[in-house]
């Protein structure tokens, strides 16, 4: 590859490094947004798919362990529901974990920005 | 400014990015400069981490966990903030970094391939899809051109410039190419370019970029790697082409390297895929739906191919993806069971192996899905038990798998469900059983099974009904190598040792033309495992395994020489004639047509799909037809016995086939096949074929066409490594009046081919062979010769008893004159020798008159003289 100056580096890194900064509010609340978003996203699907959720509930009515005599089934439909509630509430806190993690990226930026203009203005004035 | 453009999805993308001094200076500082800031944030991340952490255990510790302390003002949450505010800029700038400002297009199964057209309207830049290591080979490219001061960056300065990446030494490595061999013909190559400023991109370039993107997109990539721009700029670049014809690499075998780059690549991609979808795949009886049973009595008699699969222990499938989806759909569409039918070592049980990983991915239809493969070893199904108790096995363990509801059944070789006996009375067929629980609905079954065993014992029984024939074929060549190639790696890993692209290549294509009994894939793994072994126990680690272990490998399984000429025997294939008239004398035109055949097909210049070397050898008895035969076995074949020696007259009946290629049903070889079968890489002599029965001629006519012959059993036997030498003494007398007449051979033969054999042999039949040789009467002076020889063979035969033996040059002229017969040639010669110079010698040594370390000496008029050697 061709060798750059290291002068032109700098300049780079100066004027890369300062456009970075000065965008970075748009880029964190467009972009950087969506892409939390979307990862909020996954890791809901991802929580559902580690609990077989689905699975559970579209085999709601069908026998555990091929039990097919009606005190199978009705054993069957009872503990495939109670194991649905508690798969849900597993994929629940999973999934409130991922929105509390987005709620945090939503809020981090102006936070941590506000603090250390407001604790530097007030220790230095 | 981009002349050429590619559309895809209504898309189009073109190379928008400006390629000059400027412009690469600039990328490279930009390039360096987002280093810089990354590690610039990154550092303030640390210290701002360690110094806050420092100012909190020097104040109190116990504030950390405080949430409060946010609220107070003070330097230690000063440090806090920066922290925090430094980890949200570094995380940006890392997100950004990886954000690509275009992603790569998605073509569709069965979508058109677009074409390279001119650029009009707008583009996206094809830069934002090249990887760094892409971009870098271009500007490398560039670099060149401008030191040389070329007009614009040809395809070949691309190829230079991509010559620095990975994927390029890898290339080279496995090609036995050093860019040391290349450098003086691409420098001076280089030297004959139009020179010009400023350099600019050329059209050429600029489509040889286009098509490594294209070439990127139909591989699913999600950028455009290096090794696309290589083999872009090679395919258009003739220059690179011939040079590397001159070092032994043709295109098709660069291409094919480079399919093994892409092979890896691939496999890489998948193998994390399949690892992330395994992690949801339970690995024990249960499915995730808890809607099966345990399965005990199954457990016992079978494998779980869906377990070994999460587990990583079943080899990853390379093709074949049109018989897996034929299987799906059999099963999808006609719920119905399928069998894999395949002759062995084609790649069954890696289908079904596939099966199973798709099964892993639950990249399946839906009535596969959540559902386990489970395959059923039947040996151990029926082992220790009579046939009924097998029966009453297998139906509890159907019970199991129709009550568990998630397995698919896996049969490999299907046919051990039939015919299943024991002792006299107690047969049963498990077949039947299998059956019923099928067509029950049971469940599906995927089994395996040979197109012997499928037509013998599937076909027509109860099994067929239910089981839809899926075709397995044996890969051709280029496949084959690209399924090797995915074997490499872990061949490579476990014997510590480095193929080339050479001995991939050779396994293959040796292996498929040499070992007809097995199949490829296998076969081919089977030499390379063997290879490398060998290599690594010589060589040591991390040696290079090359095309000449391969054929080693080949060689010592086959007895087939497959090893390229070496330097000894290219003397010995360049003087054969001289070694030919060590024993053969005279028949000059004889000699020298069958040694120029055998050099023609140790060179490979002769058809490979026929024998070596096919010959008619034509004379009256005792004149060396025969003895040439002999020869060209020792000298060709290494070893006298090398022969395959069938009497013709034997073969006078019709019924007489059967002998020769084996009695129909009997399922057994006949003495031709078999013995060619066992010993492919020999002489076949074919002794006075002129008695042979017509019907018999016409199955010679297929072998000196195609090379090969099928036996009763069906199995095909190549001939094409054999030499097939036919004597006949049809048209001596005429051979004799001729010769003594005084007519040239050529005349001679002329007139024998067109007239005399017209009677014996059909025209066709003639004209299959390579050489129809006239062996011509022997003179007196050859008789004279040959009496020579044969008193040496005496020698050569007291020689182990110490005993010395000359024979003065007046009793070999008696004794040539004595055994000389026109009619019969040297045979009576043979007699004479006997007769009166073996006799003499055994009545000497009877009587005790000769003694270790004396010489016997023949005379004249046939007495024996004594000289006493010297005692100890």
């Amino acid at each position: 590859m061709q060798k750059a100056s290291a002068s032109l580096i700098v300049r780079y890194a100066f004027k890369d490094g300062l456009r970075e900064l000065v965008l970075l509010p748009v880029w964190w609340y467009t972009n950087g947004l969506k892409r939390v978003f979307l990862f909020t996203l996954y890791s809901m699907k991802w929580s559902s798919d580690l609990f077989g959720l689905g699975i559970w509930v579209k085999n709601l009515f069908v026998p555990m362990y091929g039990e097919t005599s009606l005190t199978g089934r009705a054993i069957s439909f009872g503990v495939r529901f109670v194991m649905i509630i508690v798969r849900g509430i597993g994929v629940v806190t999973l999934s409130l974990l991922s929105w509390i993690g987005f709620v945090i990226y939503v809020v981090v930026l102006p936070l941590s920005l506000l603090g250390v203009i407001i604790n530097l203005l007030a220790l230095l004035f | 400014m981009a002349l050429l453009g590619l559309t895809i999805k209504e898309q189009t993308y073109a190379w928008l990015e400006p390629l000059d001094e400027y412009s690469v200076t600039q990328h490279a500082a930009k390039n360096k400069s987002i280093q810089i800031v990354g590690g610039f944030l990154f550092s303030v991340l640390i210290i701002g981490l360690i110094t806050s952490l420092a100012l909190f255990l020097f104040t109190d510790p116990t504030d950390i966990l405080n949430p409060r302390v946010l609220f107070e003002t003070s330097w230690r949450v000063w440090f806090l903030y920066l922290t925090l505010l430094a980890g949200c800029v570094l995380f940006a700038h890392q997100q950004q970094l990886g954000e690509r400002r275009a992603t790569m297009p998605v073509l569709e199964q069965g979508e058109e391939i677009p074409a390279v057209t001119s650029l009009t309207g707008e583009a996206q830049n094809l830069a934002d899809v090249f990887s760094d290591e892409a971009r870098a080979a271009l500007e490398r490219g560039f670099k060149l051109a401008t030191t040389f001061g070329h007009a614009s960056v040809s395809p070949l300065h691309l190829f230079i410039g991509a010559l620095e990446s990975n994927d390029a030494s890898i290339v080279f490595g496995r090609l036995g190419l050093t860019f040391e061999k290349i450098k003086d013909p691409v420098a001076r190559y280089l030297q004959g370019r139009q020179l010009g400023k400023p350099t600019v991109l050329s059209e050429e370039t600029e489509r040889v970029l286009l098509t490594a993107f294209l070439e990127s997109v139909k591989q699913g990539l999600q950028e455009v790697p290096s090794y696309e721009l290589f083999v872009a700029s090679f395919d258009v670049e003739e220059f690179l082409q011939e040079l590397f014809l001159d070092s032994g690499v043709s295109a098709q075998q660069f291409h094919n390297m480079i399919e093994w780059i892409r092979i890896n690549d691939r496999m890489r991609i998948r193998y994390q895929a399949f690892k992330k979808a395994a992690a949801f795949k339970p690995t024990g009886p249960m499915n995730r739906s808890m809607t099966s049973v345990a399965t005990p009595i199954l457990d016992q008699f079978s494998e779980d191919l869906t377990t070994a699969g999460v587990y990583g222990q079943l080899p990853i499938l390379v093709g074949r993806e049109r018989e897996i989806e034929e299987v799906f759909r059999v099963i999808e569409g006609g719920r119905q069971s399928a069998v894999l039918v395949g002759s062995e070592g084609v790649g069954k049980q890696t289908i079904l192996a596939g099966i199973a990983q798709l099964m892993v991915e639950e990249r399946v239809p839906k009535i596969l899905e959540d559902k386990r493969l489970v395959r059923l070893s039947v040996p151990h199904l029926i082992s220790g038990v009579d046939p009924s108790m097998a029966q009453e096995r297998m139906m509890r363990l159907f019970y199991e798998v129709s009550k568990s509801r998630n397995i698919i059944l896996a049969v490999t070789d299907l046919e051990q469900m039939t015919g299943l006996s024991s002792g006299n009375d107690a047969t049963a067929d498990l077949a039947a059983t299998f059956v019923d629980f099928l067509s029950r609905g049971g469940t599906f079954a995927i089994a395996t099974a040979t197109p012997r065993a499928y037509v013998g014992s599937i076909e027509r029984s109860v099994l067929g009904r239910v089981f839809q024939k899926v075709d397995i074929n044996e890969p051709d060549e280029t496949s084959a190598i690209h399924m090797l190639q995915s074997k490499i790696g872990e061949i490579e890993y476990n014997q510590k040792v480095v193929f080339s692209y050479e001995a991939v290549e050779k396994a293959v294509q040796l292996s498929d033309r040499y070992m007809h009994e097995e199949y490829l894939p296998k076969k081919a793994i089977t030499i390379a495992r063997e290879a490398a072994l060998m290599v690594s126990k010589l060589r040591g680690e991390d040696a290079l395994v090359l095309g000449e272990d391969v054929a080693q490998i080949v060689t010592e399984k086959t007895g087939v020489k497959a090893t390229s000429v070496a330097s000894e025997e290219k003397d010995t294939l360049l003087n054969l004639e001289e070694r030919m008239h060590g024993r053969v004398i005279g028949q000059d035109e004889a000699v020298k047509a069958v040694a120029s055949a055998l050099r023609r097909a140790r060179a490979e210049l002769s058809s490979q799909d026929r024998p070596l070397a096919t010959f008619l050898f034509l004379g009256p008895t005792g004149v060396g037809k025969t003895e040439l035969a002999k020869t060209v076995a020792q000298t060709y074949f290494g070893n006298e016995d090398a022969m395959i020696r069938l009497d013709m007259s034997e073969y006078q009946s019709q019924d007489s086939i059967h002998r020769l290629i084996g009695v129909p049903g009997s399922n057994q070889g006949g003495l031709l096949t078999e013995a060619v079968r066992k010993q492919p890489f020999a002489i076949v002599l074919l002794d006075e074929l002129e008695k042979a029965h017509p019907e018999i001629l016409n199955i010679f006519l297929q072998v000196f066409d195609d090379g090969r012959l099928t036996d009763a059993a069906g199995r095909t036997i190549d001939f094409k490594n054999t030499i097939i030498v036919s004597t006949s003494n049809a048209g001596t007398q005429y051979i004799q009046d001729a010769v003594g007449r005084g007519e040239d051979l050529d005349s001679v033969k002329t007139h024998l081919i067109e007239e005399e054999l017209k009677g014996t042999y059909r025209p066709e039949f003639l004209n299959r062979f390579d050489g129809v040789i006239v062996f011509k009467p022997l003179t007196q002076d050859e008789v004279f010769q040959i009496a020579g020889l044969m008193i040496g063979q005496v020698a050569k035969r007291l020689e182990p008893k110490g005993i010395f033996f000359r024979a003065e040059p007046d009793a070999v002229k008696e004794l040539s004159v004595k055994g000389y017969d026109p009619k019969f040639g040297a045979r009576p010669l043979r007699r004479v020798v006997q007769e009166e110079v073996d006799n003499a010698i055994a009545n000497a040594l009877l009587a005790g008159k000769v003694k270790r370390r004396d010489t016997i000496v023949l005379k004249a008029s046939g007495t024996i003289e004594i000289e006493k050697g010297k005692e100890l």
